[in-house]
C-alpha cells in the first residue's frame, strides 16, 4: 500500500527520482514528518479549514476519524479537498509503470526510483521483488530508503536485484533508540552488519536530531560506522515540517520537541563524518 | 546598490534604470517635413526611404557621458519616438499614456500642442490604422471589439525578424553595389515589374545613403568633442569613438567594438524606419562577434575586461529603448516596456558544430552582472554544449528573475526544416521575440494576433452567442444542451474554431496587402536576405522566407474544461449541462460546490495524465490543421505557435466562467502551461504533459515554470535543474523558462511595491519589474503553480 508517489525527488538517491512513499512502518520515530506512513491502514486526513459543511461525507459514512476504515467513500465525495485519504492499494506492475513515465528523465540524471515510506522492507516480500526486477527489466535504477528493522530475510530477498540501500542509522545507543522509535537497535545494526558483509550498496543516512543525537552521538556513531566498508553519509538536519500532518490524520502528535542543528552544528558534525572517511553531503540545511 | 562591472557601467546603467520613459515627437515631425516635401513626387518606397534619410540627416544626435557604443533614437534614454504613419494617437490616447500608473510615457505641453496641429491633422485620415478599420469587415470587427482574436498590426509595422552575420560581413557601400547590380540585370523588356522593382532597389539605395549620413554625423560630433574634451583619457576614447564611426556604418567592421557599433546602428535604423513588433535584434550575437574577438584578443588591442565593458555599454543601449507606446487592445495584449529583443547565446555553428565560444560566457557573466530588463537574454541549448553551459545558465537563472529562457536548439533546427528552410538557413536561426523561431537574416515571421481558444468553447456552449458583448459572433450550431455526446460537443467546437480562423486570416491577409502597398519597410529589406536580389518589400514578400503566425492562446483552460465537461457531464453524469451553462451563466451564483468539483474533481492537463492530455492534443492539432500551410500574401503560408505575451490576462477579462472552474474575467493559463495551480505533480508531469503537444509542427511555444527559492538550492538543485532542462529538450520541448521566487514575496512586493522596486519576476517570454505589471497580471503570476521539493 502507497501513500503518495512524488515525481522529481533529487535528494533521495542520485539524480532525479520518483520517491514511492509505501504505507506502514515497524517504528514510531517522535519526529517522524510522515506520520500518516506508519500504520499499515488506510487513513483519513481532513483540513477543516476547507470544510463548507455540506454533509456529503456524513451522508456516505457515519464514522468518526477515529473510527475511519479508509474506506475512501468521504474522499470522493468531498468536492471541497476536505477530506483526502492516504493508502491505495497498487500492483507492482501499475506503480512500475507510473515510475516509468519518468523515464526520460532518470536517463539524462541518472535518476531512478527511490521507495520510502514508511518502511518499503515491510511491505510484502512478494509484491517489493516484483517490483524490484519489473524496474531491473526496464533499466531503472532502485534505491530503498529502509530503517533497517525488518527480520534479515527480506534483505536477503532483495539483494539479487542489486538495489541501492538509503540505510537510516539514528543512534548506537539501544536505550536512546528505543525510547525515540519504540525499537532498540540490534536488528538494525545487525542487518547493516549483514548488508555491509553481503556487498550490498548501502549508503548510511543519519537524521541529526537537537537533542538527541547530538555531536558525541555522532562520533560515536561515525567511528562505529567507520569500521565498516561503507563510504557516503548523508546527513539530514531535523525540521519541524510535519507537525501539522499529526493533526491532519487525527493522530496525537508526540510530546517532545526537538531543536534543528545550527549551520555550524551540522559542519561539525559534518567534520566528525569526514575525519572517518566518510564522503558526506547535508540534505535540506 | 547598483550593478555593473565598473563606474562607467553603473552609471550609465542607472541614468537608464531610473530615467521616466517620454514620448518624443522629433521623428514624427520630421516625417511630416518630409511628406510634405515628396508625396506624390516619388512612388511609395522612395517615399519612405526619402522620409528615413531626413530622418537620419537630421534628428537631434548625443554622445552621453562616458558612453562607448553611440546613437539613441530619441533624444535621451527612455524617449520613445512615435509613428503616426501607422497609428495616429489622438489627444486622448496621449493624455492616457501621458496619465496612466503603469507604462506611462510622459507627455510636455508643447508636444500635445504640435499634436493637435500638426502630426493629427497630417495623418489621421493617412495613417494605416484608419486604412485597416476602412477594410475590415463588420463580423471581423466584432470578432477583435470582443476579444476573439487581437490584431498586430493595427499599431505597429510587421517585423519579427533578427539579423544576420550579413552585417559583419558587409558595409552600407558593399550593399549599395549589390543594389546597383541587382537594378542592372532588371529586364524592362520582358519584367512587368521591372518598375517597381526599380523603385524599390533605388529606395533601398536611399536607405543606405540615410544611414550612412548617421555614422558620419556621429563621428563628426565625437571629433567635435574629443577636440574640446579635457580629461585625456575621454578624448582618446572619443577619438576612438569618431574613428569607429568612420568605419561603421559606410563599411565593414574591423573589429569587436566596431562590431557592436555596426549592429547598433542597424539597430536604429530598424527601429526609427518603422515600429516594427519584437523591435530588431542580434541574434546570434556570440557565434557573430566571436571571429571579432579572437581576432581582437590575439593581437592584443582588446582584452576581455574590454569586451566585457563593450558588451555592457551595448546592455544599456537596448535597455535605453521602450517598446513603441501603445494603447486600447495593442497595450493590452503587450503591456510592457520590454521591446523583445532577443539574443541567443549558445546552440549550434553553422556547420552543426557545438557553438559555445568564450563571447557565449561572456554574455552569460554581462547578462548577470546587468540584470536588466532589456535585452531579452536567453541561450539556446543544443545537446552538443558542454554541460558547463548549460550549469552556468541555470546558476543565472536560478537567481529567479527569469533570465536566461531556455531554447532547444535541435527542436528549433527541426521547426524549421519542417517549415522548408535550408539546414544552413536553419542553423543560422533561434528563437525570438518571446520564442518564436525564425531563420534569422532570412525571414519575415510576422504575428498577426493572438486567438482566444477557451472563449470560443464558451461561444460554442452558447449556440455562438456572446454574452459579454451581446454578440452572435460564432455559427449557430445550439446549446451546450443540445449535443447529445462529447464527440458533438467536440465537432461544433471544431467548426466554430474553423469560423473564427477563416475571420481572422481574411482580416490578416488584407493588412499584409496593406501594408505591402502602402508601408514598405525598405531599410529592413537592404540587410534581410533575398529583398535585394529579387527587388521586393520584406512586406511584400522580398525575404527568403515568408510567414505569418496565429498565436494559440489558453490551451490549458480549454483543455481542463473540455476535460470536466467530458468527465462529468458525458461520463460520470453527476453534473447536468443545464447545471454547468447555469453556473458558467452565473459565475457559479449560489453553485460553489459545482466549480469545487470542477476545479478539484477533474482530470488537468499538466499532471501527465493522458486523459486531459489526450484533449490537449485533439485541440492543437485541430487549431493547427485549421491555420499551417494557408497561405498569406507574401508567397508564403501561416503557422502557429503557442504564446500569450501579456494577451491571457484580457482575454480572460472578455470570458464568462469556464467549466474548468476559473471565475469570468480572472485570466486564462498562458502560453502551454498547466493551468495555475492545476498541475499538481511535480515538475516533471509538467514537462511530459507538455511535451505531448507536437512542438515541431510549432514555430514556438512557450512554457513557464515556477520553482520556490528552496527547490533549485546546493549542487542537487542545480543538476536538478539542469536535468530537467535536457530532458524536457530531449522530449523536444521548444522552451522553458523559471520564476525563481517565493509566493510570499509576491505577495509582499504586492502589498509594498515601494520596497520591491527591482523585483524582476519572467511574464512570458520577457522579464519586467513586478510593480509594472497590472494587479491582475500580478495575481495570475502569484497563483502559478510553485514547484517546491
Amino acid at each position: 500500500m502507497i501513500t503518495n508517489i512524488q515525481r522529481y525527488g533529487i535528494h533521495d538517491g542520485g539524480g532525479i527520482r520518483t520517491v514511492v512513499f509505501f504505507k506502514g512502518c515497524p517504528l514510531r520515530c517522535k519526529w517522524c514528518h510522515n506520520p500518516e506512513t506508519q500504520s499499515f491502514k488506510p487513513q483519513t486526513a481532513v483540513y477543516p479549514e476547507r470544510c463548507a459543511g455540506c454533509g456529503a461525507c456524513k451522508a456516505v459514512c457515519g464514522k468518526t476519524q477515529d473510527e475511519c476504515g479508509g474506506c475512501g467513500r468521504c474522499w470522493d465525495v468531498c468536492v471541497y479537498g476536505a477530506r483526502e485519504g492516504a493508502g491505495r492499494g497498487i500492483s507492482p506492475e501499475e506503480l512500475a509503470n507510473l515510475i516509468a513515465k519518468d523515464m526520460t528523465f532518470y536517463t539524462y540524471s541518472e535518476g531512478g526510483a527511490t521507495l520510502s515510506g514508511g518502511e518499503p522492507m515491510a511491505q510484502d516480500t512478494a509484491f517489493l521483488c516484483e517490483l524490484l526486477a519489473r524496474l531491473r527489466n526496464m533499466g531503472i535504477d532502485a534505491a530503498i530508503d529502509t530503517c533497517g528493522a525488518v527480520p534479515w530475510e527480506r534483505f536477503e530477498a532483495a539483494l539479487p536485484f542489486a538495489p541501492v540501500f538509503l540505510y537510516d542509522f539514528k543512534t548506537l545507543d539501544p536505550a536512546l533508540h528505543k525510547a525515540f522509535t519504540g525499537h532498540d537497535n540490534a536488528l538494525i545494526l545487525d542487518n547493516l552488519k549483514r548488508l555491509c558483509e553481503a556487498g550490498a550498496n548501502v549508503k548510511l543516512r543519519v537524521p541529526v536530531i537537537g537533542g538527541v543525537n547530538d555531536v558525541d552521538e555522532q562520533r560515536r556513531m561515525a567511528e562505529y560506522a567507520g569500521n565498516l566498508p561503507l563510504s557516503e553519509v548523508a546527513l539530514l538536519p531535523y525540521h519541524n515540517t510535519g507537525s501539522h500532518k499529526w493533526r491532519r490524520f487525527g493522530m496525537a502528535a508526540p510530546d517532545c520537541e526537538f531543536c534543528t542543528p545550527s549551520k555550524e552544528r551540522m559542519d561539525e558534525i559534518t567534520g566528525i563524518w569526514e575525519k572517518q572517511g566518510f564522503n558526506s553531503v547535508s540534505i535540506g540545511g | 546598490m547598483e550593478r555593473g562591472m565598473n563606474e562607467r557601467i553603473r552609471s550609465l546603467r542607472k541614468a537608464s534604470a531610473d530615467a521616466q520613459p517620454r514620448l518624443s515627437l522629433e521623428r514624427a515631425l520630421l516625417e511630416t517635413v518630409a511628406y510634405r516635401l515628396y508625396e506624390g513626387r516619388v512612388s511609395v518606397p522612395e517615399l519612405r526611404a526619402l522620409t528615413f534619410k531626413h530622418i537620419m540627416e537630421h534628428k537631434e544626435i548625443h554622445i552621453n557621458d562616458g558612453e562607448l557604443i553611440v546613437g539613441e533614437k530619441g533624444e535621451n534614454p527612455q524617449t520613445a519616438p512615435t509613428f503616426p504613419e501607422l497609428c495616429c494617437h489622438t489627444l486622448d490616447d496621449m493624455r492616457v499614456m501621458d496619465g496612466r500608473e503603469l507604462i506611462s510615457f510622459k507627455v510636455s505641453d508643447g508636444d500635445f500642442k504640435k499634436q493637435e496641429e500638426i502630426i493629427i491633422p497630417f495623418w489621421e485620415k493617412r495613417c494605416i490604422r484608419a486604412k485597416i478599420m476602412e477594410a475590415m469587415t463588420p463580423e471581423w470587427k466584432d470578432c477583435y471589439a470582443s476579444g476573439i482574436f487581437t490584431e498586430f498590426m493595427e499599431q505597429r509595422g510587421p517585423g519579427h525578424t533578427v539579423g544576420s552575420e550579413i552585417i559583419y560581413k558587409n558595409g552600407f557601400l558593399d550593399f549599395k553595389d549589390k543594389i546597383s547590380e541587382s537594378i542592372k540585370s532588371l529586364d524592362f523588356a520582358k519584367d512587368p515589374d521591372a518598375l517597381s522593382k526599380k523603385e524599390q532597389l533605388n529606395a533601398m539605395s536611399i536607405c543606405c545613403d540615410g544611414i550612412i549620413a548617421l555614422g558620419r554625423r556621429y563621428e563628426e560630433l565625437a571629433r567635435a568633442m574629443a577636440g574640446e574634451e579635457s580629461d585625456p583619457l575621454r578624448r582618446i576614447e572619443l577619438e576612438r569613438i569618431a574613428e569607429n564611426c568612420s568605419v561603421v556604418p559606410a563599411n565593414k567592421p574591423q573589429t569587436f567594438w566596431q562590431a557592436l557599433q555596426m549592429y547598433w546602428f542597424v539597430h536604429l535604423g530598424v527601429t526609427t524606419e518603422l515600429n516594427p513588433w519584437d523591435a530588431y535584434s542580434p541574434g546570434r550575437l556570440d557565434q557573430h562577434l566571436y571571429p571579432f574577438y579572437k581576432k581582437d584578443t590575439d593581437c592584443g588591442i582588446m582584452d576581455e575586461y574590454h569586451a566585457k565593458e563593450l558588451l555592457e555599454c551595448r546592455w544599456v543601449k537596448f535597455n535605453n529603448q521602450p517598446a513603441p507606446p501603445k494603447v486600447g487592445i495593442t497595450l493590452k495584449e503587450s503591456g510592457t516596456y520590454t521591446d523583445f529583443a532577443n539574443i541567443n547565446t549558445g546552440g549550434v555553428a553553422l556547420d552543426g558544430s557545438d557553438g559555445v565560444n568564450p563571447v557565449s560566457y561572456l554574455i552569460l557573466d554581462c547578462m548577470e552582472e546587468m540584470r536588466l530588463l532589456q535585452p531579452s537574454s536567453n541561450v539556446q541549448i543544443s545537446k552538443k554544449n558542454p554541460r558547463a553551459f548549460l550549469r552556468r545558465a541555470c546558476e543565472i537563472s536560478r537567481e529567479g528573475w527569469g533570465q536566461p529562457a531556455f531554447y532547444n536548439t535541435e527542436a528549433i533546427i527541426q521547426e524549421l526544416l519542417n517549415a522548408g528552410k535550408t539546414i544552413d538557413d536553419a542553423r543560422r536561426g533561434g528563437s525570438s521575440g518571446c520564442v518564436e523561431t525564425g531563420a534569422f537574416g532570412s525571414e519575415a515571421y510576422i504575428l498577426t494576433g493572438y486567438f482566444n481558444l477557451p472563449k470560443i468553447l464558451e461561444l460554442t456552449l452558447n449556440d455562438g452567442y456572446d454574452s459579454v458583448s451581446g454578440r452572435q459572433l460564432g455559427l449557430r450550431l445550439g446549446r451546450g444542451t443540445d449535443f447529445k455526446d462529447y464527440a458533438a460537443l467536440m465537432e461544433a467546437f471544431k467548426c466554430q474554431i474553423q469560423h473564427f480562423v477563416d475571420i481572422k486570416i481574411t482580416g490578416s491577409n488584407t493588412i499584409e496587402a496593406i501594408y505591402a502597398k502602402y508601408m514598405p519597410e525598405v531599410f529592413l529589406s537592404v540587410i534581410t536576405n533575398d529583398c535585394i536580389a529579387r527587388g521586393k518589400d520584406y512586406n511584400a514578400g522580398g525575404a527568403r522566407y515568408n510567414t505569418s503566425y496565429l498565436q494559440g492562446v489558453g490551451i490549458g483552460t480549454v483543455t481542463d474544461s473540455l476535460a470536466a465537461i467530458k468527465h462529468h457531464v458525458y461520463e460520470k453524469k453527476d453534473i447536468t449541462m443545464e447545471r454547468l451553462l447555469k453556473g458558467l451563466e452565473s459565475d457559479f451564483d449560489g453553485d460553489e460546490a459545482l466549480r469545487q468539483t470542477l476545479l478539484n474533481k477533474s482530470p488537468k492537463y499538466g499532471n501527465d495524465d493522458d486523459y486531459a492530455d489526450d484533449i490537449m492534443r485533439e485541440v492543437f492539432k485541430y487549431y493547427d490543421d485549421c491555420v499551417t500551410g494557408r497561405p498569406n500574401m507574401r508567397g508564403g503560408s501561416y503557422r502557429v505557435n503557442m504564446l500569450p505575451t501579456t494577451c491571457h490576462v484580457y482575454f480572460g477579462e472578455v470570458m464568462t466562467a469556464s467549466a474548468n472552474g476559473r471565475r469570468a474575467g480572472k485570466p486564462v493559463s498562458e502560453g502551454i502551461s498547466p493551468t495555475q495551480g492545476a498541475d499538481t505533480n511535480g515538475p516533471t508531469a509538467v514537462l511530459r504533459s507538455a511535451s505531448k503537444m507536437d512542438h515541431l509542427r510549432t514555430g514556438g511555444t512557450l512554457l513557464n515554470q515556477k520553482f520556490s527559492p528552496g527547490a533549485v538550492e546546493g549542487p542537487a538543485g542545480l543538476d536538478g535543474m539542469a536535468d530537467l532542462i535536457r530532458a524536457y529538450f530531449a522530449m523536444d520541448g521548444h522552451h522553458i523558462q523559471f520564476n525563481v521566487i517565493g509566493r510570499e514575496t509576491l505577495i509582499k512586493a504586492q502589498q509594498n511595491p515601494e520596497e520591491y522596486k527591482d523585483l524582476i519576476v519572467r511574464v512570458a517570454g520577457y522579464s519586467d519589474h513586478f510593480r509594472n505589471l497590472g494587479k491582475a497580471l500580478q495575481d495570475e503570476i502569484i497563483e502559478r503553480t510553485e514547484q517546491a521539493l
